[in-house]
């Protein structure tokens, strides 16, 4: 197993906003969390990339205890992630976004930034392989512009590169799909499934639409309130009673096409 | 003698307590230090002397008067320097008030004059001694001017229309704008108050310690932020519980420790209450994750 | 078009600068000239230092003064006392100065904002009480006087002219280690935390130590600066290094466009002269520099040359560079 959450429980005052969840995840599948708002989906990738410290319970990447790390620490063991809320670096540019991604995989001390001739050689490096993060998500051309100046659903594949340039073990999406166009998902799926079969990236994402996990997806768990409700592969979780009652019940009102 | 000491720290608790109220007040609502704030407290020093040297005005006037005027000059400040800045990273705002104290300060240096002041006195000056404790009317007046104001501003946030938008403010900016409440006019309302309590704390500093001048904002708008911050930044009862706090914190340090030090012990307070609480003892402010 | 083309080169644009600087004291007769020209450049080192913490981390520091006070008294007291070099002096007030920057910077791993401005300038005025009733040592606020010049090769330091040379050489290298951070992963670090804290710690960033390394470095470049000023000046006291002085430097990064590193340069440059033209209205010299400040932030909130996009150009010669190995990865 590449992740294992083990009976986690996350509580915030009297709030219990995780609830004695346990997930495993495989190396190498595309695994989806779904669940209605306020499920505790992100709270979940919270925990896994360190942002909060579990109650109870234990988290463990590749072998290693991750539950009680900060946040860098897990990021340098090769677990990285895209935010809900887009979050890039908005004074700097596309390119610099990703570059800025690479830090944990740059061996050289900091120091070594000031030392003439030492730096650019460093800097060159990391220079080329963002640009071949950037290309992967077919952002090369941008590389000059801001990244808070593009449009969305470009700012959520710059999200990606600059996850993906740490050459990551663990890939954590929190809604990529969100706020995109039907073309635009479809393309992002496309990705999505080119970096699990070509880069070996074990994916985890976070994702409301439904059509996308049940293509997509080679595992899904399904949270509600906290607590884990489900979990199975696509099949599984469509003919799931408990799950359509949460949550495809409601879903199916609005329109087939969903579920 | 401890007891002397207390009360001369309460003394200068009320003087923080009303300085201190209008940084909280401005924090809430608009989440910035106004450093421009002490010297809007030094102009109401400036307006008090302005009206003593006039000779004919009664005390409670006078006190009256430079309330609406520091209000006015805060109000004016909020429009000239920061209203165009609500959508701006914090730091151009709080180098706009350092602009705004910059501009304050050498207008009354301009004004009034560079030298220190003596304020001619509104009444005579009595002395009581209970004990051996020593103290004059002038700390009576201090005392009971800074207590009622706090009661009725008090009165005010909790009871009255403009009160209750005050806080709905601090607590929300965007959703007082949708229920439609002009968040501007409150935000001015709230530099009014400030400001007039800052002037009124000016004012009574002025007559007590019979000095003025241009660079009095300086010092005490920093103990007052202290005490702010103790309290809890953005609370009112934070900001008055803080204040006590700090004036007896100072009144012990200056008799026991050095009195020469005595703003150092200030600002070592606020060093030690930012690293132990940020948040102060009533404050829901900024917090940081230690976790990053 | 050619020329206007290389002028927007900022090789070229430093290369332009650089001459005037260097030419200028060759055709000024006036030592009081001279004398604010070696200001403008301890200014100029004083406003690259807060840019590494302000401009490029966006740490509010306000004790930026407290800083070149360290710096400017360590060098002074081992010169006095000790009677060593300024040549060592330097290197020492460089290192001192760095580590009261790195006592200041922790506070600034639990405060952030407004609350780190606070702290540091309660930092800032703490400093100046303890030099204040430093008694004997640092002979209170009556300063120290009798500083001496610094020696080398015989040339005579007494003279500005020699002196501004040797700031100038200081600054140049200063400017050119500043204007590298943000082309660096280091620097990128910093940026990143000033644009998104918690979103720079999960690309790996450890935020505490970076906030701590650059309040270092912010107080080091003050205290090379410092040395230079009391060696220069030959006295000091309490008085030059107060909060005033913090808020001096700290409105000329903001006002020249902090985290362009070339914004603070001119804006140190524009408000270390604006004084001195003012002299004759010394009545109106500060409000007219108060108003200055409130208004630029009106019509320019991000500075000067806060919205260029100056990193452009840099990234473009480095693709060019490595263009031939990085057309690999698939296009979507």
């Amino acid at each position: 197993m590449l992740l294992e959450i083990n009976h986690v429980t996350k509580s915030f005052g009297g709030v219990v906003a995780t609830n004695d969840v346990s997930v495993s995840v495989p190396e190498g599948k595309i695994l989806s969390i779904i669940g209605p708002n306020g499920a505790g989906k992100t709270t979940l990738f919270n925990l896994i990339t360190g942002a909060y410290m579990r109650t109870s319970g234990t988290i463990t990447f590749n072998g290693v205890k991750i539950d009680t790390m900060k946040p860098y620490e897990i990021h340098a063991l090769g677990v990285a992630r895209t935010f809900q809320n887009i979050r890039l670096f908005k004074r700097m540019t596309v390119l610099e976004n990703v570059m800025t991604g690479m830090h944990s995989r740059i061996k050289a001390r900091d120091i070594e930034s000031f030392i003439p001739g030492r730096s650019q050689k460093i800097e060159a490096e990391i220079t080329e392989k963002s640009m071949e993060a950037l290309k992967i998500v077919g952002l090369d051309g941008k590389y000059a512009e801001y990244g808070a100046a593009l449009p969305y659903g470009q700012q959520r594949r710059l999200e990606i590169a600059r996850a993906l340039v740490s050459d990551p073990k663990l890939l954590l999406l929190d809604e990529p799909a969100a706020g995109m166009n039907i073309n635009e998902s479809a393309e992002l799926l496309e990705l999505i499934r080119w970096i699990n079969a070509e880069l070996k990236k074990t994916v985890i994402f976070i994702e409301h639409n439904m059509k996308v996990v049940m293509n997509v997806s080679d595992y899904i768990v399904v949270l509600d309130h906290g607590s884990k409700i489900a979990e199975g592969i696509p099949k599984e979780i469509r003919n799931n009673p408990v799950v359509i009652e949460a949550y495809l019940g409601t879903k199916k009102e609005g329109g087939n096409a969903d579920a | 003698m401890i007891l002397q000491i207390i009360v001369n720290g309460l003394t200068m608790g009320c003087v923080y307590a009303l300085i201190a109220l209008g940084y909280s007040m401005v924090y809430g609502s608009l989440r910035f230090i106004n450093f421009a704030h002490g010297d809007v407290y030094m102009w109401g020093a400036c307006f008090g002397l302005i009206f003593a040297r006039m000779g004919n005005i009664p005390f409670l006037a006078a006190l009256i008067l430079t309330m609406i005027c520091t209000g006015l000059l805060g109000v004016t400040v909020e429009f000239l320097a920061y209203r165009r800045l609500r959508n701006v990273p914090r730091v151009v705002v709080t180098a706009s008030a350092l602009g705004a104290s910059i501009v304050l300060s050498n207008l009354a240096r301009v004004i009034v004059g560079a030298e220190t002041y003596s304020v001619p006195a509104f009444f005579e000056t009595k002395y009581f001694t209970v004990g051996n404790l020593v103290l004059n009317s002038l700390q009576f007046v201090l005392l009971g001017c800074s207590i009622v104001l706090m009661l009725v501003l008090n009165w005010f946030i909790s009871k009255s229309k403009y009160g209750k938008a005050i806080r709905a403010t601090s607590e929300n900016q965007e959703v007082t704008n949708l229920m439609g409440i002009n968040t501007n006019k409150i935000i001015s309302v709230t530099f009014f108050i400030g400001s007039a309590l800052a002037g009124a704390a000016g004012l009574l500093v002025g007559i007590y310690y019979d000095a003025v001048y241009s660079t009095m904002g300086y010092m005490a708008g920093m103990k007052a932020f202290t005490a702010a911050i103790l309290g809890g930044i953005g609370s009112i009862p934070g900001a008055m519980l803080g204040s006590m706090i700090l004036g007896q914190i100072e009144s012990f340090g200056t008799t026991y420790i050095s009195s020469s030090m005595g703003p150092a012990i200030a600002f070592a307070v606020l060093i030690i209450v930012l690293l132990v609480k940020p948040t102060g003892f009533f404050g829901a402010g900024d917090t940081h994750s230690n976790r990053v | 078009m050619d020329i206007k083309k290389i002028l927007k080169s900022h090789k070229a644009q430093f290369g332009i600068v650089l001459a005037v600087a260097f030419f200028l004291p060759m055709f000024v007769k006036d030592a009081s000239v001279t004398h604010i020209m070696i200001l403008v450049l301890l200014y100029v080192i004083l406003s690259m230092g807060l840019e590494i913490a302000l401009g490029i981390t966006d740490l509010f520091s306000l004790c930026h003064a407290a800083f070149y006070g360290m710096g400017a008294y360590v060098s002074a007291l081992l010169s006095i006392y000790l009677g060593w070099s300024f040549w060592v002096t330097l290197p020492i007030a460089t290192i001192c100065a760095g580590l009261f920057g790195f006592l200041i910077g922790l506070p600034a791993l639990r405060t952030n904002g407004d609350y780190l401005a606070i702290a540091t300038l309660g930092f800032g005025e703490i400093f100046r009480l303890i030099l204040v009733n430093g008694g004997d040592f640092t002979r209170g606020p009556r300063g120290l006087t009798g500083i001496a010049r610094p020696e080398l090769f015989g040339l005579d330091f007494t003279n500005k002219n020699v002196y501004y040379y040797i700031i100038l050489a200081a600054t140049v290298s200063i400017f050119l280690v500043v204007y590298n951070i943000p082309r660096t992963f280091f620097g990128r670090a910093l940026m990143a935390i000033r644009d998104d804290e918690a979103a720079a710690a999960f690309m790996g960033i450890q935020v505490s130590k970076y906030k701590v390394t650059a309040f270092t470095l912010s107080g080091m470049i003050a205290g090379i600066a410092g040395a230079f000023y009391a060696h220069y000046i030959c006295y000091i006291s309490p008085d030059t290094f107060v909060y005033n002085d913090s808020i001096t430097i700290l409105t000329m990064v903001l006002i020249g466009g902090g985290g362009t590193v070339i914004g603070p340069v001119v804006g140190a440059v524009i408000l270390t002269i604006l004084p001195e033209l003012l002299r004759s209205f010394v009545e109106y010299r500060m409000l007219i520099y108060g108003l200055v400040v409130v208004v630029m932030m009106q019509i320019r909130p991000m500075g000067i040359l806060g919205h260029l996009n100056i990193r452009v150009s840099y990234l473009e010669r480095r693709l060019k560079k490595n263009q031939p190995d990085s057309r690999k990865g698939k296009e979507v």
